[in-house]
């Protein structure tokens, strides 16, 4: 209605004065008619009611309520923070399926899901899968409606026609190699699990974390699914924002906020202006493993989760511990897998998978021990909003969110400004201050987290340690770069330099380097976050490149597809550059060996590295039956990283 | 301002002072053009949103009172006997709000204006009695 008011307006505006022959009381008289009638048409235009479009009944909808009022409402005020806002993976968690939302360009693609056909095939700006004819032979064909995530990879769901229930496509589009790939080879899962997720896991799952104020509504017979914005807005962080708009539609509150010399704004949380422990939560509320509490599942169920910015995470959702296993929202977790706390956790409690920061975090003596503005949040290293200075291009920052200089020493010297002293870092370190050695982050918060095809850093902040290795499994600091030193040098270095008892050590600890045995005989996930690391510049540069080639041609033939795929990305990058035409991850184990054994036998043919038993090679070369004994000590019990 | 202004040196006056604020604002048009033009951050940035708003109005109301001050320069000349109130209100409106948008985008709080803003409400009062006074005049 917009173009009628202008034009009302214009029309008051201009017609009078081309009635020249008009006394000039009449100008005046007719100028004050023109313009009540454009008043008029300017507040019967606000009052009707727009046309607005049906609501799709089949798929998950966009509603706002409960005091959720959308991330357009906070645009006007607040244009930069939207902006940098929008120029976030946060944003885009969840879509609605459109071409320029979708990374891969197509029109029709045909796919393979371990024999069965999957074809994607745009029909106008509609975007449909077929599927394997269903057991009657019928076409199965679904509308694809929406996407989950932009950064790493894009998983799509369509519309199974059960109300707004939606299915998964169980073929996955990874964004950096631009390739589509069955579900099950993307998440580190037994491989023997070839079966994509239920329909409804979207619902009743996914949408906790990928929307903003995700309403389920799932029952036996109802999906009702809907959230009040698709993908982590505005108010995911800062609550819901009416009563803030409502509050600030008054400009002498703003003003008086403004000028009045207070910090902050009651009416909206902020979490930068939290403590570290209400602010670690708000980014917890979805960066950790947790529970609905039993007392709010209904509310979370039909409403959303009842916790807001700024509250306790506990009073709503139960942060998961493997040190209490007594809750009785784990029960049936625990009934529907056995292994979740496997699963997810090493043993001493912190996550093995990415995404969970809020464990790591608060088992940090950064945040158990510091106080104020001193204690480790996520705001102390993370930027949800780009800065205004931040000379970076936006992806650079998005990719992290970490604030200029936060990728760095920097980070930690905020709080320990004697290492910005190179003399003092050194003495520290024992390594050159410009190395990775000296590297806050590689030393304490090392890569030993899952996910998205990659090892991602701790966010622990702790200390190398042989002994927790042990202890835990988890790979240690100092052998993620020394990948050709054994346990052993390790833990003399760490005896020497800082003074760490000892912890006894087995034969293969002390004589095989960490990064075989990790490769070797670790479980898949260990095995994972190795084979990265042997593709890792800083790791390369510390412990060479020659070696690598028969520990990562073994992975080729990996059971764990997540495995074969981190460990070829490793290999291509060796210069030695080998060549793998023919080889294809998904194939049957069998023939991943072929390729496996051609690349073993090229090294011994060709490798001209010295001797160091650590790596296993002597005089003679490989020292095979080492190889082939540690190989049969691998860990294959089933890892079940759920991302 | 004073009783004494005839039809004559309130034309005079006012096309001075029009056709000089139509230079000024023209410039403060070219400028805001150059900002464009060299991708000034601090004009085009997402948070700069509220400046780049309020210096554009600054412009246009700058232009727009310009205008009114030589359309008034002609109708004064041909009013027997000028409105009092007429061109001081005129003139002060042409200070007042376009210096009022411009102040305000200067410094912005939050995503409002800043409080130079405060001038525009009083450059409107004035420019409606002076758009008034002239009107009771043409009787």
């Amino acid at each position: 209605m917009t173009p009628v008011l202008t034009a009302a307006i214009a029309a008051a505006c201009v017609l009078p004065l081309s009635l020249r022959l008009l006394a000039a009381r009449r100008v005046v008289l007719a100028n004050v008619l023109w313009l009540t009638v454009a008043i008029v048409i300017g507040i019967a235009a606000r009052t009707v009611t727009p046309d607005v479009p049906l609501e799709p009944t089949s798929r998950p909808v966009e509603r706002l309520g409960d005091g959720y009022v959308g991330s357009g409402t906070c645009t006007k005020c607040h244009p930069g923070e939207h902006a940098s806002w929008q120029q976030s993976f946060h944003r885009t968690m969840t879509q609605s399926v459109s071409r320029p939302a979708l990374r891969a360009i197509f029109d029709d693609l045909q796919l393979d899901y371990f024999g069965a056909p999957v074809s994607l095939h745009w029909r106008g700006s509609e975007l449909f899968v077929r599927l394997s004819p269903d057991a009657r032979g019928r076409r199965n064909e679904r509308k694809v409606v929406q996407l989950t995530g932009s950064h790493h990879a894009q998983v799509l769901w369509y519309e199974t026609g059960n109300q707004r229930e939606l299915g998964i496509v169980p073929m996955v589009y990874r964004i950096a190699e631009q390739r589509w790939l069955p579900f099950p080879a993307v998440f580190l899962i037994p491989p023997q699990l070839r079966e994509p997720p239920l329909p409804g896991t979207w619902n009743g799952n996914c949408n906790g974390c990928h929307t903003t104020h995700s309403m389920p509504r799932l029952d036996t017979d109802r999906v009702d699914t809907m959230a009040a914005e698709f993908g982590i807005a505005c108010e995911a962080c800062h609550g819901p924002g009416e009563r803030h708009t409502t509050a600030n539609a008054n400009p002498l509150r703003r003003y008086g906020l403004h000028y009045g010399g207070k910090s902050s704004d009651d009416t909206v949380a902020q979490p930068t202006r939290m403590s570290s422990a209400r602010s670690n939560e708000v980014c917890g509320q979805c960066h950790s493993v947790s529970i609905v509490k039993q007392q709010h599942f209904d509310t979370w169920r039909d409403h959303g989760s009842p916790f807001r910015p700024g509250e306790e995470l506990a009073q709503s959702q139960l942060v998961v511990s493997p040190q209490d296993r007594s809750a009785p929202e784990l029960h049936r977790k625990l009934e529907q897998d056995p292994q979740f706390f496997a699963h997810t956790f090493w043993n001493d409690g912190l996550p093995r998978v990415t995404g969970r920061e809020l464990h790591g975090i608060r088992a940090s003596p950064c945040y158990v021990g510091g106080e104020g503005e001193r204690s480790l949040s996520c705001t102390s290293c993370h930027r949800m909003h780009r800065e205004q200075d931040d000379a970076r291009e936006p992806s650079a920052w998005a990719s992290s969110q970490l604030g200029q200089g936060m990728d760095g020493n920097a980070a930690c010297t905020q709080c320990h400004p004697k290492f910005e002293d190179a003399t003092a870092l050194q003495a520290h370190t024992h390594h050159a201050p410009r190395s990775a050695g000296s590297s806050c982050y590689d030393c304490h918060m090392p890569h030993t987290s899952y996910g998205l095809m990659k090892a991602m850093r701790s966010h622990s902040i702790e200390s190398p340690s042989v002994a927790r290795e042990l202890q835990t499994g988890r790979p240690n600091a100092c052998n993620l770069c020394h990948l050709d030193r054994t346990l052993q040098w390790t833990q003399n270095r760490l005896q020497e330099w800082y003074g760490t008892e000892p912890s006894p050590l087995d034969e293969d600890q002390r004589s095989v380097a960490a990064g075989p045995r990790w490769l070797l005989q670790g479980d898949a996930g260990i095995r994972a976050l190795a084979a990265w690391s042997s593709g890792y510049e800083p790791a390369r540069a510390a412990s060479g490149h020659d070696w690598l080639q028969p520990y990562l041609a073994q992975l080729l033939s990996d059971p764990y597809y997540a495995v074969r795929f981190v460990a070829r990305r490793s290999l291509m990058t060796l210069p030695s550059a080998p060549s793998l035409a023919g080889y294809d991850e998904l194939a049957e184990t069998g023939r991943c060996q072929e390729t496996t054994a051609r690349l073993q036998l090229e090294f011994a043919a060709t490798s001209t590295r010295s001797a160091r038993t650590e790596i296993l090679l002597d005089e003679g070369g490989m020292q095979w039956d080492t190889f082939r004994r540690i190989l049969a000590r691998r860990d294959d019990r089933p890892v079940f990283l759920a991302e | 301002m004073n009783g004494l202004d005839t039809p004559s040196s309130l034309r005079t006056r006012h096309l001075r002072i029009g056709w000089w604020a139509l230079f000024v604002f023209a410039l403060l048009g070219v400028s805001l053009e150059a900002l464009h033009g060299f991708k000034v951050a601090a004009y085009l940035d997402a948070s700069n949103e509220p400046r780049r708003l309020l210096w554009r109005l600054a412009h246009a109301h700058g232009i727009g009172l310009s205008l009114v001050h030589i359309a008034f320069a002609f109708t004064a000349g041909a009013m027997p006997s000028p409105p009092r109130w007429a061109s001081p209100c005129l003139t002060g409106a042409l200070l007042a709000m376009p210096a009022g948008f411009f102040l305000g985008g200067l410094l912005p709080v939050g995503g409002d204006p800043g409080a130079g803003i405060v001038l525009v409400p009083l450059g409107a009062l004035l420019l409606l009695v002076a758009i008034g006074a002239t009107a009771r005049g043409l009787r």
